[in-house]
């Protein structure tokens, strides 16, 4: 052939023109299901990943990138956007991107699912990748191993005790190797992880006051602070607008969910007189 | 577990000052100070994807889409966008979205990947499809079961000859049972196809002069031409042999071609005349009929500062 790209154009009207040739050669049953061509562009808008992890230099061939996605409680819904965001990246940093898959919470769970499959037709394309359940490396955090990782322990226990914070707090506070800064960062962390599951006194019980005053000095919990500013004044946006508005579509409180403090507050004072939620651009 | 989305900001300020812990989490071993971070979000450009077809309605659950690519030599290059495409038709048909490869031609590859592979330290992830080596099911395009596909033919062979072409147009011929348009449709790209590989003459010889006909009214070739003149292109490759053949004249392919985008060129003009002055007498179609491509390009910049044909000496 002397131009690959030259004969597109006629392969691409076969197609359009014969789909169902197309389907009996490649032995699909459609089981009656209508077809209709759907030539799109993708062209999907931004997605954030977890974190990613450039590994080796940019002119290294060895280099690779870690893409990390992380959960709570496996949601097969992620799967696909999983899948999208490490094949985005694939090409975005032109380097082979292995996503790992970071369950951190056992619950009533059984299944995580290290892969994503579709069958349709008697076809199937899968989408296979790495998972590391946490509470399997529970024992790794506890021994020192991987102390870094000791604000999750509290994660890889069904019923987390006051022992298991004082084990957290005791592994940062005494495992060599950890800069001052770094420990406040993995002090604040593990009292931001923690909080989920007790109260302040008992918070305050383990995590001590000088504890406490160094953890305000870290910029981390000023990030956090300001999160947590944002986060309290989106709940009471919604609660205002869905005492407004009644029950809200999943798209506004989208909207809600991914705004600052002071967009809240400047549609706090328009929610007042507006008659819809169109009349505040949000629909 | 309180709401998991109130977990994220630590989780990743974790990751963030211990990455060398997450690594050794996932047993991958790596020196310090070959980690660092990355920006996480992603955007790649806009990829177009050769064909998608819907199967069943979207409210239909159990709907779906097959993705198809097609190659004729195989490219390992290819393989990480094929995979960014399945993933993003995945996300954005809002269907599962199966990806199937065609290979075109065998040629001298002896291999037609089928999956896509990423490995990093210990890790390793795979992205399987579907994939059909198009010269194997030959035999059931000769038969007749996929004698729609007859236009691919010369692709399943080697060595073709003209013999093949003939096979080709007598199969589609033959098949009284398609509706004669679509007879048509498949004629023009039987010669689309075929052009890569035969002279003028053999695709002549072949392909006769009532073929010829019935290819000028086959909605492809319409479109093709369209699509010439809407995008401004000026390739017109069709509509010069078309007409050349028409007309009976005997130049090359490279003349057919000029003709082509002369032509598109000329309708292009027209247009452009008559949405502003609306309809054209008959003088200047004729002129404009005669021109040559750079002549309608100069006319058509003047055009939009014209109030009137005289200005532009057409009248």
């Amino acid at each position: 052939m002397d131009d690959a790209l030259d004969i597109d154009r006629e392969i691409k009207a076969l197609v359009r023109l014969v789909p169902q040739a197309l389907f009996r050669l490649a032995g699909i049953n459609t089981h009656g299901l209508p077809i209709f061509p759907a030539d799109v562009p993708v062209d999907q808008p931004q997605h954030d990943a977890d974190s990613v992890f450039r590994v080796g230099g940019d002119n290294d061939p060895a280099g690779w990138a870690l893409h990390l996605e992380y959960q709570l409680q496996p949601d097969s819904r992620e799967l696909k956007r999983w899948m999208f965001k490490n094949a985005g990246l694939s090409l975005q940093l032109d380097r082979p991107v292995l996503l790992l898959a970071l369950y951190l919470y056992r619950g009533k769970r059984r299944t995580f699912p290290g892969e994503y499959v579709v069958r349709a037709g008697g076809l199937e394309t899968r989408f296979t990748f790495s998972a590391i359940r946490l509470w399997e490396h529970a024992e790794r955090i506890r021994t020192g191993d991987l102390a870094a990782l000791a604000p999750l322990l509290v994660l890889c226990e069904d019923e987390p005790t006051l022992e298991t914070l004082e084990t957290e707090r005791q592994l940062i506070q005494t495992t060599e190797g950890f800069e001052p800064h770094e420990r406040a960062d993995l002090l604040a962390i593990a009292v931001g992880v923690a909080r989920k599951h007790f109260t302040m006194e008992a918070l305050e019980l383990v995590f001590r006051e000088e504890e406490t005053m160094l953890l305000k000095e870290t910029s981390w919990v000023r990030e956090w602070m300001h999160e947590a500013e944002a986060q309290g004044a989106q709940e009471v946006i919604l609660a205002l607008l869905q005492s407004r508005f009644g029950q809200l579509p999943e798209s506004v409180v989208e909207r809600v969910r991914s705004t600052d403090e002071a967009w809240c507050r400047s549609l706090a004072r328009r929610v007042i007189d507006a008659q819809s939620l169109a009349d505040l651009g949000l629909e | 577990m309180g709401d998991p989305r109130s977990i994220d900001a630590e989780i990743k300020a974790l990751v963030r000052i211990a990455p060398d812990a997450i690594l050794r989490l996932a047993g991958i071993d790596v020196p310090p100070g070959h980690v660092v971070p990355a920006d996480v979000q992603v955007s790649p450009a806009k990829h177009d994807a050769d064909n998608v077809f819907c199967v069943g309605a979207d409210a239909d659950p159990a709907r779906w889409a097959l993705y198809l690519e097609y190659q004729l030599h195989p490219t390992r290059r290819e393989l990480a966008r094929w995979f960014y495409k399945t993933a993003g038709l995945t996300v954005q048909l809002q269907r599962p979205t199966v990806l199937l490869v065609l290979y075109l031609k065998r040629g001298r590859n002896r291999r037609f990947p089928a999956e896509y592979t990423a490995v990093g330290g210990p890790l390793r992830n795979h992205f399987v499809f579907e994939s059909i080596h198009l010269w194997e099911h030959a035999d059931r395009i000769r038969s007749g079961e996929l004698r729609e596909l007859a236009p691919l033919l010369v692709l399943c062979e080697d060595n073709p000859t003209q013999e093949t072409l003939a096979l080709e147009r007598d199969l589609l011929l033959s098949s009284t049972d398609l509706p004669r348009s679509e007879r048509a449709d498949l004629l023009a790209i039987a010669v689309g196809v075929a052009r890569r590989y035969f002279t003028q003459e053999v695709l002549k010889a072949v392909f006769r002069e009532d073929d010829a006909m019935l290819l000028k009214d086959t909605s492809w070739v319409q479109e093709w031409m369209q699509e010439a003149r809407t995008e401004g292109r000026t390739e017109g490759r069709t509509e010069g042999w078309t007409e050349g053949r028409t007309e009976g004249r005997t130049e090359g392919w490279t003349e057919g071609r000029t003709e082509g985008e002369t032509h598109a060129a000329r309708l292009l003009l027209l247009d452009i005349l008559d949405a502003k002055f609306g309809v054209l007498p008959e003088s200047v179609v004729h002129r404009v009929q005669e021109a040559d491509e750079t002549w309608c390009r100069g006319m058509a910049r003047r055009v939009v500062r014209a109030d009137f044909l005289a200005e532009l000496g057409l009248e």
